[in-house]
């Protein structure tokens, strides 16, 4: 009996191990999605002068979290995670997902990113052969990762915080490529919004389609502006 | 020892059931031999649809009316306009929709749209006001065949100027879906709760802003007036066009200090937009 308990406890802790791996990879800037070539916006939001310092990165990153397009990317994670066993389900959010993207810049960064994230994760030739059919070509990227981590068994709050992590930390590694902000507030920035995120995650965990909306009608702005810019760094 | 005196306990307050609003309009447009005629006409409740003359073979004109002037909570709209084949039609609202205070449930209003092919819709509402305290739920949804044109305008305004009013409590929520051939193409979802004027101030909301407004045109050939949308938005918001599912879509944003600010820009897009049918009368008058 106490040799049963012990096994389970330590394939629990294994799994544990094995999912938080699994989204330390996924949500890596190193895992070939081109994370690194979109500012989301923030390339204009820089030139126009709205983002100058470290704190208005804080700001303009806590309102994207909280009730902006992170927000609504996190509510489409958390209804993939949901349905991941359901290949019309994820289609109909694909598109959902897709028709709410506000530029021609974010829907490119979207569908980009979730289809570059499906073929990095081996996740379409796994899921063809569990459901002998096939994903759509393209899935809008926060439907892609709530699919792959549902499927995977990686719990939905964790899968959340990372991801609301990476969009945070990609974006914060723009700004400093952008903006007069130094490393270290970087890190700062970071550090700051770790509650934010933390508290959003678990909100989103708990949400559904009825809870997608968002606010940040400056960032959309800046967003449709970027492809006007002179000179541009990022793709979005 | 403490005393708790009964006057502190919360006193059962009973909401008296207040006659509310509700209006339904329905109006739907064919096209017989090139001329754009009512195929039907429905009024109930607060809902009335006024029809100023338009020139011959020029797109139906009709105005929304909400004869209760404005709307409290639980105040309900329902409008629905269609476009018949080959049809066109320029739809606007009287007068601007006041969103006033309340302590019940959100006012709803309810948009549904059809545009048969080759049909044309320009939906183009004069700015709704949120005032402090007011809770308002809206939707927008629109099926179109894949050779129709939708131009939707939608102006909101947040407070009423005139009194320099903030907006320090409101509940907000608007949600549009657009589907071509059935296939979901354009959604939008915005949420506003609490504290408004201070969400405003935010530099990635709107920076002070209170005047905001999105125009939308689903169409084959948007994209061809995307630099003339761009000179007439300059700094003060931005356009994009691309394709969704084989349609295109032209998207601009625009804020602005105040609405009369605002209207300097729509005014000018909307003529720019609207093809024969132009500019609403209504709109200067």
């Amino acid at each position: 009996m106490i040799g049963t308990i012990t096994t389970m406890i330590i394939t629990e802790a294994q799994d544990q191990r094995r999912s938080l791996m699994r989204l330390m990879a996924w949500l890596s800037p190193a895992f070939p999605t081109g994370s690194f070539s979109y500012s989301h916006g923030l390339e204009s939001a820089v030139d126009a002068g709205a983002i100058a310092s470290g704190d208005h990165l804080e700001n303009w990153l806590s309102d994207l979290v909280a009730h902006g397009s992170g927000w609504n990317d996190m509510v489409l994670v958390a209804q993939a995670w949901r349905s991941c066993a359901n290949a019309g389900l994820i289609d109909e959010l694909g598109k959902l997902a897709e028709a709410l993207a506000g530029s021609a810049e974010r829907h490119l960064e979207t569908m980009a990113q979730g289809a570059a994230f499906l073929d990095a994760a081996g996740a379409r030739a796994s899921i063809a052969a569990v459901d002998h059919g096939e994903l759509p070509g393209e899935l809008a990227y926060p439907v892609a990762v709530g699919l792959v981590a549902g499927r995977e068994g990686v719990p939905l709050a964790d899968t959340l915080t990372a991801f609301a992590h990476a969009f945070v930390s990609n974006l914060i590694q723009a700004a400093l490529r952008l903006a007069p902000i130094g490393q270290r507030e970087g890190v700062r920035v970071l550090a700051a919004l770790e509650p934010l995120i933390a508290a959003t995650a678990e909100r989103a965990a708990e949400a559904g389609l009825d809870d997608l909306g968002s606010c940040t009608f400056r960032s959309e702005i800046m967003s449709l502006r970027h492809e006007t810019l002179h000179s541009r760094l990022f793709r979005s | 020892m403490l005393q708790i005196s009964p006057n502190i306990l919360p006193v059962a307050h009973t909401v008296p059931t207040l006659q509310r609003a509700r209006g339904d309009g329905r109006i739907a447009v064919k096209s017989a031999g090139g001329i754009n005629r009512l195929a039907v006409l429905y009024q109930d409740g607060c809902a009335k649809i006024r029809l100023p003359r338009a020139a011959p073979g020029a797109p139906l004109e009709a105005v929304l009316i909400n004869t209760a002037g404005g709307l409290t909570g639980g105040d309900r709209m329902n409008w629905s306009i269609s476009v018949g084949q080959g049809a066109g039609a320029s739809v606007t609202t009287q007068a601007c929709e006041r969103i006033y205070k309340t302590t019940g449930p959100a006012a709803r209003v309810e948009t549904r749209i059809e545009i048969a092919a080759e049909g044309s819709l320009a939906f183009l509402p004069q700015e709704t006001i949120l005032f402090d305290r007011s809770s308002f739920e809206r939707s927008l949804s629109a099926d179109l065949d894949a050779s129709a044109r939708l131009l939707v305008v939608e102006p909101l305004v947040f407070g009423r100027q005139a009194m320099g009013e903030d907006v320090l409590a409101a509940h907000y929520r608007d949600r549009w879906r657009i589907r071509v051939d059935g296939r979901l193409v354009h959604g939008e979802d915005v949420a506003m709760d609490g504290d408004v004027q201070a969400l405003l101030g935010h530099r990635a909301v709107t920076n002070g802003a209170r005047a905001i407004a999105t125009v939308l045109v689903i169409g084959s050939e948007v994209e061809t007036q995307l630099d003339a949308v761009r000179t007439i938005i300059g700094d003060d918001g931005g356009a994009s066009a691309w394709r969704v599912g084989g349609s295109g879509k032209l998207l601009a944003r625009i804020v602005a200090p105040d609405s009369y600010d605002l209207r300097k820009r729509l005014i000018p897009l909307i003529a720019l937009l609207n093809g024969r049918a132009g500019l609403p009368k209504i709109w200067t008058t």
